[in-house]
């Protein structure tokens, strides 16, 4: 029939015309034969318009013949999902950029690499600080699976200029935080947000670190919901239960809305960490005071490390190559640049850390003090889970007087199970 | 005519007329008011975004951030992308669409109500499922990361209500009009291209208006499918804008500025046809 | 039909006058391939990109799912199971409802009164409907990160503004309590959404006979009369199929909620839909996530066949 003569053509026609505009927005495609190996890899970024990792990856690819490397960003909100929808269909990266949460979610997996032969051959390997390289391991082994890249260890900020009108010293142990919290809220002033939406789990677990609870305990046994973690956490929730002493907004506040608020004067206390030192400095001036997190006891403890690393998918077939650029990465002229940008965070590299740098801001020195005491989240399968689905939900409930302090640890504790 | 309507009737009049403006206004302002903030705000300094309150009025007008936005991130090649991509999933969608919509008006066949049905059914599961399943074929067709493969995505999710629009509206359409031409002796093909599609324009602009707010908006697919800055489109890029620690408001309200203005410029010039087209095509369903 | 009204018909642009509607039999074209080919190029379309991964994802609901081995183990309907009996579910069922419904008849109402409004003449009418239309043009993020800023307690306009003139002593934490959390989300939803709704109807009253309506008049019968007897009934499909379309959209609609409060504060926000994403991406379990899913998709599949039992009384077949 003429009819269907008519029809197809123009589809026809169309579809090629389609797929001549589809191939020439598409991906560049592979060199074949000898010429340097291509390699994909994941990240995210805080600032979208700074240019340091693109300066990197060009100086890598310059200065290596034999492997050229490809970045791609994806929005941190999306980053677990779309490293899991493309393991399952093997679409991903040779190599990524992960944080220490989702370890457990994805080593004991197989998905990604081991890669403790590559380590043991590396030069710079006795560089990283050694209490760094069980950020990148599962509980009871000795596998290394990500190499530490960028550290950040929390600590907390407090407006001196506030204190002082009020008499207040600075807080050595929690109590004293809370009372600090309970005098400076009023007169359109809070003490400090909680911090209840989008990766508020790392400042309240520094606060459960520093306050003396464990998430495990040596056995690797979950603890989080013993009785001394229980005090600890009620501590916190009271900020908001008890003293209302968070501002509107603070339990389902992310980090951009607690910064807004400190910076502007609302609250007089942030937890956070040097990635946001500079700015702050800037705008305070000597107004800006530093310690580290307050401690049950008022005693030096322990606070969180937080470990953004790199990994090496196991699905790659370009993990020799992979492995160059992540090395090369974690490198002292490398390392001194990223963490001197603008979304850099604190060196792994002991030679980087004593550098003048780092030592000589005594503001900064409160955070690199702490990298050696420092702990991470323990790499458990739950805890990319509880990090990214469980946390948020429980303790909005908990702050909204919901559920108790023991019966919130408990369920985030079932999780890790 | 009356040579003097009583003044109660024309006071009520006026009143009417006047609440009606009121109220036109209001919806206006409801509507647009977002809009209006976000426009201030990517006109406001960086500094003052994060100072002190949201003044909603900036102290001095600037384009910082747009310049910003234009010559550090590649925000102007995220726009090209989606206009190509638009520029491929739309027609694809009316000629896909248009053929179906024509088949079910015009022809009875067995087990046309079963693909109404399913038409429907196929847009029933959330998209962050269907994600899975579409990067394995996306792949495995060798489609990733090309414009053509987020294309027939977004036609494939745009077909389903395109084609129930130009259905309605095909079905409008009288029979005579075919029945004429076959007197005259034309061929189906004929019949098809010569009556039947020029009559079902306004319909497609229908259709097409449709499928463009859907390809220009969608993002998850868009994410998923794309990687490279080559291939990406705007809500991916709009995205990227919300970082670890903070949300560039200012290059974020000025992306929007310029994501949203092509958009009302085409509506402004579509709109009498879209609901022409819509009016025809909505009443049959 | 003469040749002079098809070529009338042709230079005009336009269909020809409708009748009332009389001859709709299909014509008998049975056994002719050309509906076939026409019909062709959308099914495949549709059923490769959609239909295929509509039917894989019900096949992970019915299995365990690994994620990184792609391994699929059988176990029928545990994944259901399981899920149900979470002690969150029912409240979870209850929040979609809420949502879902909530925000299409708020949008079918709103969109209605606008459309009626917008039925009449004003100056400047065209240029009016063109810009209501943008809300629905907007990409998600966009949507929710604009309202997230005018809602922000601390720094949003509509806060500083009812504080300034003095309607509340202390800002409202819209997105920060249980109590008012879904609510904000669902009038965010019904501004986005009001517009469709007001363009579909206006479109549909636009086609309403302007005769039947002056006969009506004539019989005597009010405006409010004229409108329950003459313009609804005439209008109708389109609310139903609209509505029908909007039910699916919006219990599907993702973005909003995980932008502006990621199910929250607690799980006041939480969707069954996002409760599918959640459990697929962040905990890993693509059986349960998909489980979800296709529960949801069971309440949406009553609705289509409720629509579909409604739409064909008044079908010509």
């Amino acid at each position: 029939m003429s009819f269907t003569k008519r029809f197809l053509p123009a589809v026809a026609i169309l579809g090629v015309a389609a797929l001549t505009a589809g191939c020439a927005g598409g991906a560049p495609s592979e060199s074949p034969g000898s010429g340097p190996v291509e390699i994909t890899y994941w990240l995210w970024q805080d600032d979208a318009t700074d240019a340091t990792w693109t300066e990197l990856a060009e100086e890598f690819n310059s200065s290596h013949d034999d492997v050229e490397v490809v970045l791609e960003t994806i929005p941190l909100d999306q980053y677990q999902n779309q490293l899991v929808s493309s393991a399952m269909n093997g679409t991903g990266p040779d190599a990524a950029r992960s944080k220490d949460w989702w370890l457990g979610q994805f080593a004991p997996e197989g998905a990604i690499a081991d890669l403790t032969p590559y380590i043991d051959g590396w030069d710079a390997s006795d560089d990283v600080v050694d209490s760094l390289w069980a950020t990148g391991e599962l509980p009871g082994d000795d596998a290394v699976y990500m190499l530490p890249h960028q550290y950040t260890t929390l600590y907390l900020y407090y407006r001196v200029d506030y204190f002082a009108e009020l008499g207040l010293e600075p807080p050595k142990s929690q109590q004293d935080l809370l009372d600090a919290a309970a005098a400076l809220t009023g007169d359109g002033r809070y003490g400090i947000d909680v911090r209840g939406g989008a990766g508020g789990q790392d400042q309240w677990l520094a606060w459960m670190y520093a306050g003396g609870a464990s998430v495990v305990d040596d056995k690797g046994e979950v603890v989080l919901d013993d009785a001394d973690a229980v005090t600890v956490n009620e501590d916190y929730l009271s900020l908001v239960t008890d003293l209302q002493a968070a501002p509107p907004g603070s339990i389902t506040a992310a980090f951009a809305d607690v910064k807004t608020n400190f910076v502007e004067g609302l609250t007089g206390m942030m937890i956070h960490h040097p990635g946001s030192l500079k700015e702050l400095q800037g705008v305070f001036g000597d107004n800006l005071g530093v310690i580290p997190i307050p401690t049950g006891d008022g005693k030096p403890g322990a606070t969180l490390g937080s470990m953004s690393g790199n990994v090496i998918l196991e699905g790659s077939d370009k993990k020799d190559a992979a492995w160059e650029w992540i090395s090369w990465l974690s490198e002292e002229p490398q390392i001194e640049k990223m963490s001197a940008s603008p979304q850099g965070q604190l060196p792994v590299l002991e030679s980087v850390i004593s550098s003048d740098a780092y030592t000589s801001d005594p503001q900064l020195a409160v955070a690199v003090d702490a990298i050696r005491t420092a702990k991470t989240w323990p790499a458990l399968a739950g805890v990319a889970e509880l990090a990214a689905k469980e946390w948020n939900p429980l303790i909005q409930q908990a702050f909204q007087g919901e559920i108790s302090s023991q019966d919130v640890l408990t369920k985030m504790a079932d999780v890790l199970r | 005519m009356s040579t003097s309507t009583p003044t109660r009737i024309r006071v009520g009049r006026y009143a009417g007329k006047t609440g009606f403006g009121i109220a036109l206004i209001g919806v206006l302002a409801l509507v647009l008011g977002p809009y209006l903030v976000m426009l201030l705000t990517s006109l406001t300094p960086r500094e003052e975004l994060v100072g002190a309150g949201a003044n909603l009025i900036p102290s001095e007008f600037t384009i910082a951030s747009y310049e910003e936005l234009v010559t550090t991130t590649p925000f102007l090649s995220y726009l090209r992308n989606s206009l190509l991509v638009a520029a491929i999933a739309v027609p694809i969608t009316l000629i896909v669409s248009t053929g179906a919509a024509i088949a079910m008006s015009r022809f009875d066949f067995r087990g046309r109500g079963a693909v109404m049905i399913g038409l429907l059914l196929a847009q029933m599961f959330p998209a962050v499922l269907l994600v899975i399943s579409l990067q394995g074929q996306l792949r495995g067709m060798g489609l990733m990361d090309t414009t053509l493969g987020l294309a027939l995505v977004h036609a494939a999710f745009a077909t389903p209500f395109a084609t129930w629009l130009l259905k309605g509206f095909a079905d409008s359409i009288p029979r005579e009009i075919e029945e004429a031409g076959q007197i005259d002796g034309a061929s189906s093909a004929q019949i098809i291209r010569i009556l039947l599609l020029p009559l079902l324009r306004p319909g497609m602009v229908a259709a097409g208006t449709y499928a463009f707010i859907l390809t220009w908006n969608e993002f998850l697919y868009a994410l998923t499918f794309t990687s490279q800055t080559a291939t990406r489109t705007l809500p991916v890029g709009l995205h990227l804008f919300i970082g670890e620690y903070q949300i560039r408001w200012d290059l974020l309200t000025a992306g929007g500025v310029l994501s949203v203005l092509p958009v009302v410029i085409g509506f402004l010039l579509v709109q009498k046809r879209l609901v022409a087209g819509l009016a025809a095509g909505a009443v049959k369903g | 039909m003469t040749s002079s009204t098809l070529t009338e018909a042709v230079v005009t642009g336009r269909p020809a006058p409708r009748r009332p509607v009389t001859r709709r039999r299909r014509p008998a074209r049975r056994g002719s391939i050309a509906p076939l080919v026409l019909l062709a190029p959308a099914i495949v379309l549709v059923a490769v990109f959609a239909g295929y991964p509509l039917v894989r994802s019900i096949w992970f609901s019915l299995n365990d799912v690994s994620v990184f081995t792609g391994v699929l183990d059988f176990v029928g309907f545990e994944n259901f199971a399981s899920v149900i009996g979470t002690a969150e579910f029912y409240p979870t069922l209850g929040r979609t409802a809420v949502w879902t419904f909530g925000a299409v008849s708020l949008q079918l109402v709103g969109g209605l009164c606008l459309a009626l409004m917008l039925n009449n003449r004003f100056p400047m009418r065209g240029v009016y409907r063109g810009l209501i239309m943008i809300p629905w043009a907007t990409p998600s993020v966009l949507v929710a990160l604009m309202w997230k800023w005018i809602l922000d307690p601390n720094n949003g306009v509509l806060n500083q503004w009812l504080l300034g003139t003095g309607i509340i002593d202390a800002p409202i934490e819209f997105l920060s309590q249980n109590s008012t959390a879904l609510p904000t989300l669902i009038m965010i939803d019904v501004w986005q959404g009001i517009p469709l709704f007001a363009i579909m109807i206006l479109a549909a009253l636009q086609s309403v006979s302007g005769e039947l309506k002056e006969s009506a008049q004539i019989d005597g019968c009010g405006p409010v009369s004229v409108f329950r007897h003459v313009v609804l009934p005439a209008i109708l499909p389109t609310i139903l199929i609209t509505t029908l379309l909007r039910l699916i959209w919006t219990s599907n609609y993702v973005d909003l909620i995980f932008i502006l409060t990621g199910g929250g504060p607690g799980t006041s926000s939480t969707t069954l839909a996002l409760e599918s994403y959640l459990t697929t991406y962040k905990a890993s379990d693509f059986g349960s996530g998909a489980a979800y899913a296709v529960i949801q998709a069971l309440f949406l599949a009553v609705f289509i066949a409720l629509y579909v039992r409604l739409t064909r009384k008044d079908a010509n077949r």
